[in-house]
């Protein structure tokens, strides 16, 4: 059995050999009639695989011109590069063989007029008896076919707008991903900490407390602290959370400004624990490390005297910072 | 610029197609589709794809020789259309339908030429008339290469350059033993290995019947 399939292995496998190694084959199948089959179907693809591979063989080069001529040199889809490549070739040879090249011109110019007198798409239409319309190529690519026409079909102008919409979108979303990761992992931690956030413009919300000896009092120093965040928050450069910079000028201002309200409060223990964080984090934008532990403490000592949420969470920042 | 302007040739209306006219692997996809789930869309495509190789396979016959004229051009692509459209449902095999298509051409080629009555005209040379009952090799040879090309890009990478010197560019398992530093052992493996994933290429098993 073994013997037997390896004979015939080696007879289907005909397409591969040399002249020396076919004559051989052919010998045995001669002797062995009742390998003929085998043989007829191993000639098959013999003849097959040849036929395939004549188009880059220059001795047949006068045979396939006016398939040459007629596939024509424009419009090559990507899957159809190594056909493209193999009529460039024969185009090629053809220029350098004078009875071929005459040949050729006389092949284009019959191409020519009988096209010239012939009005295609018209037609087609007549034949077809549908109208010509775009297609949209680029959703045909391999895949498009895939998951077009075997599901059922071409897809509707409003369906592939919306599929390069979302493709678009999704690839806006990588770049996004990428980008943000590199803006992300060019930072240590603690300067991640750092940046200014909304947290930090919005504190002001919660109001400053006087412990209600004065409201007019209140609502000054409340403005002096928004105008100190609006002035860090114009200082910030970030596009769209990436790779955060601030102008130090803005920045600086910022911070004396905070510094000024901070001092005009009467009480150091009714300054809201969230401006400390807020100037620690201008200290260390600005450089000043030290001066931003100190407003950190404060801040901490501040917050130990509250049971508010936000100050809890506060602690907490600064726990993981410490 | 109307659509219908800008296309003036079969070129121009071929490159309407999402695939190359010779990519019979794609056209058979399309059509398995288009049978088991009919779509306007895809009958479309089907019958644009038939037209555009129907009316290629005769241009490149015309233009073999001089003694066709351009009015036989658009009644025979027609008569062939027509005879596809009648016969299409009768299709055992949809995944041959391109190979299919390209014998119909064949024939009604044969029938055309034995039928009509030649004409010749004044600047015809009669050295080039090519023999009109012969089949000729030129209009499918760009369908066989492309089954070829895919054989090949489907292979593991290993094989590809092998397989494509042995059997595109048809050298010797000396020389492709010299161009690529392996052995002549190993040359000859691979070649056979090659030789035995293309029986199993639907690609390439699909224009088999042609040569039995």
């Amino acid at each position: 059995m073994d013997e037997q399939s390896n004979i015939e292995e080696w007879i289907l496998d005909y397409c591969a050999y040399d002249e020396l190694e076919k004559q051989q084959v052919e010998k045995f199948v001669e002797e062995h009639e009742q390998w003929e089959p085998v043989f007829q179907s191993a000639r098959s693809w013999d003849a097959l695989l040849a036929s395939a591979r004549n188009l880059v063989d220059p001795d047949y080069d006068e045979a396939h011109l006016p398939y040459a001529v007629v596939a024509g040199l424009g419009f090559w889809p990507r899957r159809a590069r190594t056909l493209q490549q193999a009529v460039e070739r024969v185009h090629r040879r053809v220029e350098k063989n004078e009875s071929l090249f005459e040949l050729r011109t006389r092949l284009k110019q019959r191409k020519n007029t009988l096209e010239s007198e012939s009005f295609v798409v018209e037609h087609f239409e007549k034949v077809t008896g549908h109208q010509i319309r775009a297609i949209g190529r680029r959703e045909w690519d391999r895949r498009g076919v895939s998951n077009q026409v075997l599901s059922g079909g071409v897809a509707s102008t409003g369906l592939v707008f919306a599929r390069k919409l979302v493709r678009g979108f999704t690839l806006l979303a990588g770049v996004y991903v990428v980008l943000f990761a590199a803006s992300t992992l060019r930072e240590s931690p603690l300067e991640r900490m750092a940046h200014l956030t909304t947290e930090d413009f919005t504190w002001t919300q919660l109001g400053v407390s006087t412990r209600g000896a004065d409201p007019a009092w209140e609502r000054i120093m409340l403005n002096r602290y928004e105008e100190a965040l609006q002035l860090a928050q114009s200082s910030s450069l970030s596009f769209i959370g990436l790779f955060p910079t601030y102008r130090m000028d803005k920045l600086r201002r910022a911070r004396t400004l905070l510094q000024r309200t901070i001092g005009n409060q009467a009480k150091r223990e009714l300054v809201p624990s969230a401006a400390y964080l807020t100037l620690a984090k201008l200290h260390f934008l600005l450089g000043d490390r030290l001066r931003s532990i100190d407003a950190l403490r404060e801040a901490l000592r501040l917050n130990s005297y509250s049971s508010d949420r936000y100050d809890m969470d506060l602690a907490e920042q600064f726990n993981e910072m410490f | 610029m109307s659509l219908k302007i800008e296309l003036q040739s079969l070129d121009a209306l071929a490159s309407q197609l999402p695939f190359h006219l010779d990519d019979t692997t794609e056209v058979n996809e399309v059509y398995c589709s288009y049978r088991e789930r009919p779509h306007p869309s895809t009958s479309y495509l089907i019958e644009l794809w038939t037209y555009c190789y129907i009316r290629r396979y005769y241009l490149v016959k015309f233009i073999s020789e001089s003694g066709f004229r351009s009015a036989e051009l658009d009644q025979v692509v027609e008569r062939t259309y027509q005879k596809i459209e009648r016969s299409r449902q009768q299709l055992e095999r949809n995944d041959r339908y391109a190979q299919w298509v390209s014998v119909v051409c064949k024939n009604t080629y044969l029938n055309f030429v034995t039928r009509r009555k030649y004409v010749t005209t004044l600047d015809c040379d009669s050295d080039e008339i090519v023999d009109q009952l012969e089949i000729g090799i030129s209009e499918d040879s760009g369908a066989l290469f492309l089954a070829l090309s895919r054989a090949i890009e489907k292979l593991p990478v290993f094989l590809r350059s092998v397989a494509r010197l042995r059997f595109v560019e048809d050298l010797s398992y000396e020389e492709i033993s010299r161009l690529t530093g392996k052995s002549i052992p190993t040359v000859r493996s691979y070649v056979h290995k090659t030789g035995r994933r293309f029986r199993s290429d639907s690609g390439l098993v699909a224009f088999r019947d042609w040569y039995e």
